[in-house]
């Protein structure tokens, strides 16, 4: 981070959340980056997103999406940040990805396919087929891939994905932004691996 | 070499020129002149294209206020739904505990709803043109904002809840019957460049009506609406009533709830809240 921007303490987000006017400002200035990258890290490699328009429009309708989420409910997800796990920038970049993926599952995929896909209806894994990983996979593959991943898991899973997976975040980090136990996020990153590779054997028959 | 599927994905992500940390200085306007440069030169050797790097850009100091004042608006709303009122923040040194004996209200600390009436505004439902009209998405506020208008908020009056005096949630229906003469406010976050009017529509189902209302505009851009629900529904079926105020450049307004155009969208958005008739 520059020196002209300056990490939000816990104490400007409680005066932020009491209503002080330029705490509030101050947070925004600070988080605004924040969130607007992560937005265009999830939307500039995803196919369709932009539906016909510039992509710099739709990135200002994100942002403003994931701030009336974190803002939504008396700012629950604000609320959520513990300064010991990460700065409230990175808690913040993360439930960003989260939601900017959230947001584009529900724009280009039935709303149905929202629920969350559990793990037993995942397909197993057909065992007599070479071992994906081992085949040599192009940047743009993956890239498919990746959007593909996203799109076949329910938004739980996405959320780790993009953020364990995609984005390297610690466990620690990762259970503190989504909510979630250790045991759960690696019983997920379980699941994504496999579905990661069906999917990607889905990919390779067509 | 990664030898995991996962790990090639996450190799691929480590690689992406999006995932450089400088770029959130740069979209902050922050970066300085030879890490902008040694960026952008990296982002166009990547083949970045320009439209994204246009999105990863500074915004203008206004859209960075339009959060801010809907976010300021959405705590107060929590506020008000909670029968408490939100307070004016002490000094960083002083506690969270002093804060919530702080007595000065958002509403009169905040300059975005100084024109408010004495209850803060509440913040209404926004959609936009291009998105679905009927949408329940429970977000709070702006989730398309055109770049050439505020955020603008709704605030409604006259519904049988006001007159009681009974706390309701920012997503409860306006309950209204015969008897109520509703006065709408639709205000700008900043004041608004250039004449803009409202048209107000009323939605239920497959159904759409254009309702008689008196509009007074102010300079600021701030619209009041107002018009009794004996007027409006009489003959209608009760039940929930979408309210859908368009507002932006008068010559661009809609005819019809669901007309929608490209070019509205830059001048043109839609704030809606919905309204229970009673029926009598």
């Amino acid at each position: 981070m520059s020196p002209q921007r300056r990490a939000i303490t816990r104490d400007v987000l409680d005066n932020a959340l009491a209503g002080d006017r330029s705490a509030v400002r101050e947070l925004i200035a600070n988080l605004r980056p924040v969130v607007q990258t992560a937005v265009v890290g999830v939307l500039a490699r995803s196919r369709g997103s932009a539906r016909g328009r510039p992509l710099a429009q739709e990135v200002d309708d994100f942002v403003q999406e994931v701030f009336a989420r974190l803002f939504a409910s008396d700012a629950k997800e604000l609320r959520r940040w513990q300064p010991a796990v990460a700065p409230l920038e990175t808690f913040v970049r993360g439930i960003a990805y989260c939601d900017a993926v959230s947001i584009l599952r529900n724009r280009t995929t039935s709303p149905y396919t929202e629920d969350p896909i559990e793990p037993e209806q995942f397909d197993p894994i057909p065992k007599s087929e070479p071992t994906p990983e081992t085949r040599a996979i192009s940047r743009d593959a993956l890239l498919r891939l990746v959007d593909a991943i996203r799109n076949g898991l329910g938004p739980r899973g996405a959320a780790v994905f993009e953020l364990l997976i995609l984005r390297e975040r610690p466990v620690e980090e990762v259970c503190a932004t989504l909510a979630m136990s250790e045991d759960a996020v690696y019983a997920w990153r379980s699941r994504i691996g496999k579905k990661a590779r069906e999917i990607q054997l889905e990919l390779l028959s067509e | 070499m990664p030898s995991s599927l996962l790990e090639q994905l996450t190799e691929a992500a480590r690689d992406d020129v999006l995932a450089d940390p400088r770029w959130e200085d740069y979209a902050a306007g922050v970066l300085n002149a030879e890490d902008k440069a040694s960026l952008l030169e990296k982002a166009k050797a990547a083949g970045l294209d320009e439209e994204t790097i246009e999105a990863l850009g500074p915004r203008e100091a206004a859209f960075d206020e339009a959060i801010a004042d809907a976010a300021l608006l959405t705590l107060a709303s929590a506020a008000e739904s909670k029968g408490t009122q939100a307070t004016e923040a002490p000094p960083k040194s002083a506690s969270t505990e002093e804060s919530a004996t702080s007595t000065k209200p958002i509403a009169e600390a905040s300059n975005v709803i100084a024109l408010a009436p004495k209850r803060a505004s509440r913040v209404a439902r926004w959609v936009s043109l291009g998105g679905a009209l009927a949408a329940a998405a429970a977000v709070v506020f702006a989730v398309t904002r055109p770049r050439d208008l505020p955020v603008y908020t709704m605030n409604i009056k006259g519904g049988i809840a006001d007159v009681r005096a009974t706390p309701v949630d920012t997503h409860d229906p306006v309950l209204v019957n015969r008897a109520s003469q509703l006065s709408i406010t639709l205000r700008p976050a900043t004041k608004v460049d250039g004449r803009v009017s409202a048209k107000v529509f009323l939605m239920q189902d497959s159904t759409s009506f254009e309702p008689k209302v008196s509009l007074e505009l102010a300079e600021s851009g701030s619209i009041r609406i107002t018009g009794t629900a004996q007027d409006w529904f009489t003959g209608k079926p009760a039940g929930t009533w979408q309210l859908c105020a368009f507002v932006g450049d008068p010559s661009k307004l809609p005819t019809h709830p669901h007309e929608r155009s490209s070019s509205d969208r830059s001048s043109v958005i839609a704030v809606c809240r919905d309204v229970q008739w009673t029926g009598q």
